[in-house]
């Protein structure tokens, strides 16, 4: 069974486009979770919502809507963050739920995309396009070429933010960065995972790894090894089982999780 | 002009609104001096430094590191950094010594994960000069409070800097550490020759450990040497009448 799944074109691009995905997610996840900065791909799923709706209603490629009004939630959260004129999480909370409220509004506005509408959702393989693909597969390049270049900077900003500035790095401009990388990140992984569970991609492997991992560099690998294993694990559900593939990718990723949590942290 | 002033403060103004915190400062610190930078709660010593590394923007004067505008400044690898508790250093983190020693590189301009050969002969340095070497592998977030602040002060040390900042680096850290630290940070300016500006409210440690001595409250009080400093009537300006210095040897 698992050899003829790949009969299908659809299968074979959603494989291309969750291995992607399940590289880069725990990549900008490990410098969210160290900040204590989760919540992030949670807002930015919604606001990501919102930019679907957006779409949808303006008859655009929702996709693209949802990239674009995330990368603009991102640089605001980033901006009033900064300017520390309010906590973190408050700011998160603001968009997350302020976000919903307009997506929701515009659902109530334009009837009739509710069964697209709930792909975006819960997320599902029969989605992804050959053009998503290529878009998630230029993402990964530019994340995985952004992390590595400034692996020390940003291991130093997520350690301490003054100690970072004191050492010359632009702390504003490299977070301002990784954040909209953040949201382009949600918005491209949420026709696969679903805006609902697109966070946990980005959080739990991470999580995992942190239980087992002896140094940050360690975290990555451990991040990147649960995450694509979740990935390939969770789409060969989706299909056996007929579940939507976000649930079964997530769940298999909380597997990890409560299993890492048997290894005592040694110091 | 060349000139040997590693931090030039002139007339310094910074407020917050209806709270005027720095009024005025003006001093100089020359290259191989270990200052002592004292003054009670909110009399403006964490502004000051705040101010020096660029951290905040000062509303009039002008502050100068190593002759240039901090502002300007880009040669952060001459600047050695200790802050009084680092963000996000505890056990979740999961960090190990040898990376944020390594993290000390980033002054120097160093991307990637790749180490020139004299990258790692600067790690090895630092870490023999702070006698950590035996932790390099263990996690930041499992050492006590005192082993990681030499774990800070290595990281400080990694890009070679002339000047070494330290903010109140002793605070919850017990007695037999403190002596290891402040044995380490006069042998860095004795034999290393690095200048140290010590920010504390250790009176009795300033007293025993600096050369010279800035007291600021709100305005600066004095700019003198350590003996002239416990002499003076210095500290009754700071702390009123009652104020009294009693020598205490550490031979325990």
């Amino acid at each position: 069974m698992f050899v003829e799944m790949f009969q299908f074109d659809f299968i074979i691009r959603a494989f291309q486009a969750g291995l992607l995905l399940a590289v880069i997610a725990p990549i900008i996840g490990v410098f969210l979770v160290v900040r204590r900065y989760s919540l992030l791909a949670d807002a930015l799923s919604h606001v990501s919502l919102m930019g679907v709706a957006i779409g949808f209603l303006l008859k655009l490629n929702p996709v693209l809507t949802a990239l674009f009004v995330s990368a603009a939630a991102a640089l605001g959260i980033e901006r009033l963050r900064q300017k520390q004129k309010m906590f973190g999480e408050s700011v998160l909370a603001v968009f997350l739920s302020g976000s919903l409220a307009i997506a929701v509004v515009l659902i109530g506005m334009a009837k009739g995309f509710n069964v697209n509408l709930l792909n975006f959702l819960f997320g599902s393989l029969s989605t992804v396009r050959e053009s998503d693909v290529w878009l998630i597969g230029s993402l990964s390049l530019v994340v995985v070429a952004f992390c590595t270049i400034f692996y020390r900077q940003l291991f130093l900003i997520s350690l301490d933010e003054d100690l970072a500035k004191v050492s010359g790095v632009s702390v504003n401009m490299l977070n301002t960065i990784l954040v909209i990388l953040a949201a382009c990140t949600v918005a491209l992984a949420m026709q696969m995972v679903g805006v609902l569970l697109v966070g946990a991609l980005m959080v739990m492997p991470v999580l995992a790894a942190m239980q087992v991992a002896k140094s940050f560099l360690q975290t990555f690998g451990f991040a990147l090894f649960f995450s694509i294993l979740s990935v390939i694990t969770g789409l060969f559900l989706s299909y056996a089982l007929n579940i939507a593939s976000g649930g079964a990718i997530v769940l298999v990723s909380l597997c990890f999780f409560l299993l890492s949590l048997l290894f005592p942290k040694q110091g | 002009m060349h000139n040997n002033n590693c931090i030039e403060f002139a007339n310094i103004n910074f407020s917050y609104p209806h709270n005027q915190v720095l009024d005025d400062i003006s001093f100089t610190v020359q290259e191989g001096d270990y200052v002592g930078l004292v003054g009670g709660n909110g009399s403006g010593k964490t502004t000051i430094l705040r101010i020096m590394l660029g951290l905040i923007p000062f509303a009039s004067g002008s502050a100068k590191l190593f002759g240039e505008d901090v502002e300007d400044f880009d040669a952060w690898h001459l600047i050695g950094y200790v802050p009084q508790h680092v963000a996000r250093g505890e056990a979740s983190f999961g960090t190990t010594v040898r990376e944020v020693i390594e993290s000390g590189l980033v002054s120097r301009k160093k991307y990637f994960l790749h180490k020139q050969p004299a990258d790692e002969k600067l790690i090895q340095w630092a870490m023999n000069v702070a006698e950590i070497a035996d932790l390099e592998h263990r996690m930041i977030g499992m050492l006590s409070g005192g082993e990681r602040q030499l774990v800070f002060i290595a990281r400080a040390l990694v890009s070679r800097p002339k000047l070494l900042v330290l903010d109140e680096p002793t605070t919850g850290v017990d007695a037999q550490s403190q002596e290891r630290f402040y044995r380490l940070l006069s042998a860095l300016n004795q034999s290393h020759g690095m200048t140290i500006m010590l920010v504390s409210h250790d009176l009795e440690v300033v007293a025993r450990e600096v050369k010279t001595v800035i007291c600021v409250n709100r305005k600066l009080v004095c700019h003198v040497n350590s003996r002239e400093f416990i002499e003076g009537d210095y500290l009754k300006r700071l702390y009123g009448e009652d104020m009294k210095y009693i020598h205490h040897e550490h031979n325990h």
